[in-house]
């Protein structure tokens, strides 16, 4: 290497050389850091007295003229009151300070499994699915403080596992097969032999499919979704006797229309779910909304918000109160979003709407916590944790829960230990 | 870079930024391995220069400036941290290069030696400057606003670490790496 243009091209080859990607445990450490360091912010006083007129001078002069003759009397001899006993030292209010640090909320004590769903070409724990093709689909699950990760009853059914609930007493776990045949299923949370629940529905698309499954309040039944060659519909399944009531109301077309997420209402007498829109001619996503229906199949209607929106995800509080729900339903994320989704919720009539996170990156599929003190969310590269009013929003442990990299967990939800 | 999320971190938003964090990291941590040449230290800097940046971020001024302003702030943390370390990094050794009768392959990896050798012969100033306008491809202009001094400084110190390679590199293997110039 002999001339300047030369260096400089073997230099920038080799600059290009080493690594490229910050360390995480690095980005970690600092955004811990950060969780307890203020940031300097400069104090803003005034440096200049208001403007005030020639008379407001005079006057100010005046007064000050007074005070300094009556300081000097009462200081050099002047008569003093002997009335009473002296005043006390006038002083200023005390202001309330605001806590100097905010205090950080610390989400991996958070009791129980943290169930979600995995989507991906590489399991969570690094290994490669043996079933090639469309990838790895199964439910995990991960203590909050990142220790215990492992799939769910892994390899039934083949085709992997979507679209789970967890039972009221935390014991078991329900979801629908990710592929043909589609059909529910029941397993205990600490793993063990699966059970098929769909005894009645072969899983063969256009025949009969059943999906999405949600435990009622008191575990004694399950809302799900019935798919046939002609329609769409919501089911109930009587578990100990395995009986099946539709829900005739919910009826649509299968060709176009896909139930999904049902959610109880704690008492058990309405189901709030998503309804998709489907384009089958373009194959696409067109929309998504939410509706509410009485659990005998009566008074459905449609969660009132605003139109221009795919809200989607939607999850009854324990208290009954409210619903959580998202600006876009992640199962769905891709064909729909126009702007990062968020997480919002409302009263179940659709009023006192709130939206609860702001990162503008994305954020979904809540659902709340048993005893209704938090919302679990999907969010910036892990899932988060928040208070019921949004606030207190953050990871529940980054740096353990972050499942992104050769795919996504999504549909967090944690474990009820009552 | 989302100025949204820029103006929600600089009034104190912990998860705004550390979305932040997370768009910028990458190229926080490669623009100070290459100038520091270390990774360890590079993390440190890294680290150091994100907290710098959170404590920081209420007086930046102009949002949309954001990416640059926290190059910069990494930059002067990889000028401290090279004050820091200036005692114990004369100590690096490289290894002996062979020359006679290499392949291309085995010739390129040699000037890989020499420029990795060649580099620590640069002043930790011309050392990032080099880096802004060769790795990140910063025009000359821009390298010096985001270090915040004058285009003709930039220009000089590129000239003299270009220089400097070159003669470090002409010195070759001559030259102990444990005598190169230190950061």
């Amino acid at each position: 290497m002999s001339d300047d243009r030369r260096i400089e091209r073997s230099a920038r080859a080799w600059l290009e050389l080493g690594p490229r990607q910050a360390p995480d445990h690095a980005v970690e450490a600092a955004l811990r850091t950060i969780d307890t360091t203020s940031q300097e912010r400069d104090l803003r006083i005034p440096w200049r007295f208001p403007t005030m007129t020639i008379q407001v001078r005079l006057a100010l002069a005046a007064v000050i003229g007074v005070l300094a003759i009556g300081g000097g009397l009462a200081l050099f001899g002047g008569t003093r009151s002997q009335v009473g006993p002296p005043s006390p030292t006038p002083t200023l209010p005390v202001a309330t300070n605001p806590p100097a640090t905010v205090a950080v909320v610390n989400y991996s004590k958070l009791p129980g499994w943290i169930v979600f769903e995995f989507a991906g070409r590489q399991a969570p724990d690094g290994s490669t699915p043996a079933a090639g093709g469309d990838g790895h689909h199964g439910l995990w699950l991960i203590h909050a403080d990142g220790s215990g990760l492992h799939e769910l009853a892994p390899g039934v059914p083949a085709s992997g596992k979507v679209s789970f609930d967890i039972s009221p007493d935390g014991s078991h776990v329900i979801f629908s097969a990710y592929d043909a045949p589609v059909q529910v299923w029941e397993v205990g949370i600490d793993g063990g032999a699966q059970t098929l629940l769909s005894t009645d529905c072969n899983g063969i698309p256009a025949k009969c499919m059943d999906a999405a499954p949600a435990y009622s309040p008191d575990g004694k039944s399950i809302a799900f979704l019935r798919a046939t060659e002609t329609s769409s519909v919501l089911a109930i399944r009587d578990l100990a006797s395995g009986a099946v009531t539709i829900l005739d109301s919910t009826r649509s077309s299968s060709a176009d229309v896909w139930l999904d997420e049902p959610s109880w209402s704690p008492d058990g007498r309405q189901i709030v779910y998503e309804k998709v829109t489907h384009d089958p001619v373009q194959d696409k996503v067109t929309g998504t909304r939410i509706f509410i229906v009485n659990a005998d199949g009566t008074a459905l209607h449609e969660l009132a918000l605003p139109i221009d929106t795919t809200w989607g995800d939607p999850d009854w509080s324990p208290d009954g109160t409210r619903i959580v729900f998202g600006s876009d339903p992640i199962r769905y994320l891709g064909p729909v979003t126009r702007s990062p989704s968020e997480v919002y919720s409302a009263r179940p009539d659709g009023t006192d709407l709130k939206q609860l996170t702001h990162l503008g990156v994305g954020s979904g599929a809540p659902t709340w916590t048993s005893d209704g003190a938090h919302i679990i969310y999907w969010g910036y590269q892990s899932f988060y944790a928040m208070d019921p009013d949004g606030g207190n929003g953050r990871p529940i442990n980054r740096a353990a829960l972050a499942f992104n990299v050769d795919g996504y967990g999504f549909y967090a939800q944690l474990q009820p230990t009552r | 870079m989302d100025r949204d999320l820029v103006e929600r971190a600089r009034k104190g938003d912990r998860e705004a930024f550390a979305v932040l964090v997370h768009q910028v990291s990458d190229s926080l941590y490669s623009v100070a391995y290459r100038i520091l040449r270390d990774t360890g230290l590079a993390e440190d800097v890294l680290q150091n220069a994100l907290v710098l940046a959170w404590r920081r971020l209420p007086k930046l001024r102009d949002l949309d400036r954001f990416e640059a302003w926290i190059h910069r702030i990494l930059v002067h943390a990889c000028y401290d941290e090279s004050q820091r370390t200036r005692s114990w990094r004369g100590s690096v050794i490289a290894l002996p290069i062979e020359l006679a009768g290499v392949t291309d392959e085995t010739s390129q990896i040699a000037d890989r030696d020499e420029l990795e050798r060649a580099f620590r012969w640069l002043t930790i100033e011309q050392r990032a400057v080099f880096v802004l306008h060769h790795y990140l491809g910063l025009p000359l202009v821009e390298v010096a606003e985001l270090l915040g001094i004058p285009a003709g400084t930039v220009r000089s110190r590129l000239h003299y670490a270009t220089r400097s390679l070159r003669v470090a590199i002409e010195a070759g293997a001559a030259i102990p790496a444990s005598e190169g110039r230190l950061a």
